[in-house]
């Protein structure tokens, strides 16, 4: 299957992504009035909602631009060093909070079993994410780097 | 650091960077990479080619220079 170039799955990738984003910001922007309909209770939980949607959010804004890079077929380029180091840094961010959700639910709240493994589980995801994009982005800087290389090689 | 002095010898033989990139087999921006000394590395087959069109040596168009 074609994922570079103008036929690949990539752009069709590409327009999932704009509409999860776009979707995503309408829910995060009426969040507030579904919550005053259904009558849920305040708690930490759904105010962490907030940062870490942004977070996943900001991921996906630079995923499409990942995409941007794939369809002048040529994904080794600085762009896509860039937002995947990025995607890193925002991931890493997001399970900062998550740890914070985590924390507070095990110590403060002392909620149920389930759903503390539950969010322990978020969290190892979380890292995990953050490590293996941090990883992505060093292979590909490491691939620019001998992509350069061969190309001065005349 | 190691100098690239392909000016000098296409001067001294009189020959284009067009007619030269053209018997050599190499793209045209590929040797002004080349003469602009942004290369990283030189195959010895176009070592070869250069050397047997311009007819030198290899000393006579690569020269070592102290420092970076």
């Amino acid at each position: 299957m074609e994922i570079f170039g103008k036929k690949g799955i990539g752009n069709f990738l590409k327009i999932l992504l704009e509409i999860v984003l776009v979707l995503g910001i309408l829910i995060l922007l009426s969040f507030p009035i579904i919550i005053n309909k259904t009558n849920i209770q305040i708690n930490p939980n759904i105010i962490m909602f907030y940062p870490n949607a942004i977070c996943l959010l900001l991921i996906i804004y630079q995923f499409i631009g990942l995409f941007d890079s794939l369809k002048k077929e040529n994904p080794f380029c600085e762009n896509t060093v860039k937002r995947l180091s990025r995607s890193g840094k925002i991931c890493g961010i997001a399970s900062i909070f998550w740890i914070l959700d985590f924390l507070y639910e095990l110590l403060i709240v002392k909620a149920n079993i389930p759903f503390i493994l539950a969010l322990a589980f978020l969290v190892i995801l979380f890292i995990g994410v953050t490590i293996a994009l941090f990883i992505l982005s060093e292979l590909f800087s490491k691939a620019l780097e001998y992509k350069n290389e061969n190309d001065l090689t005349i | 650091m190691i100098v690239v002095n392909l000016d000098v010898m296409m001067a001294k033989r009189k020959i284009s960077s067009l007619e030269l990139a053209e018997k050599i087999g190499i793209t045209q921006a590929n040797l002004s990479i080349l003469k602009t000394n942004k290369g990283k590395a030189i195959r010895f087959s176009t070592l070869d080619q250069i050397c047997k069109v311009l007819n030198c040596m290899p000393g006579d168009i690569l020269e070592y220079r102290e420092g970076e």
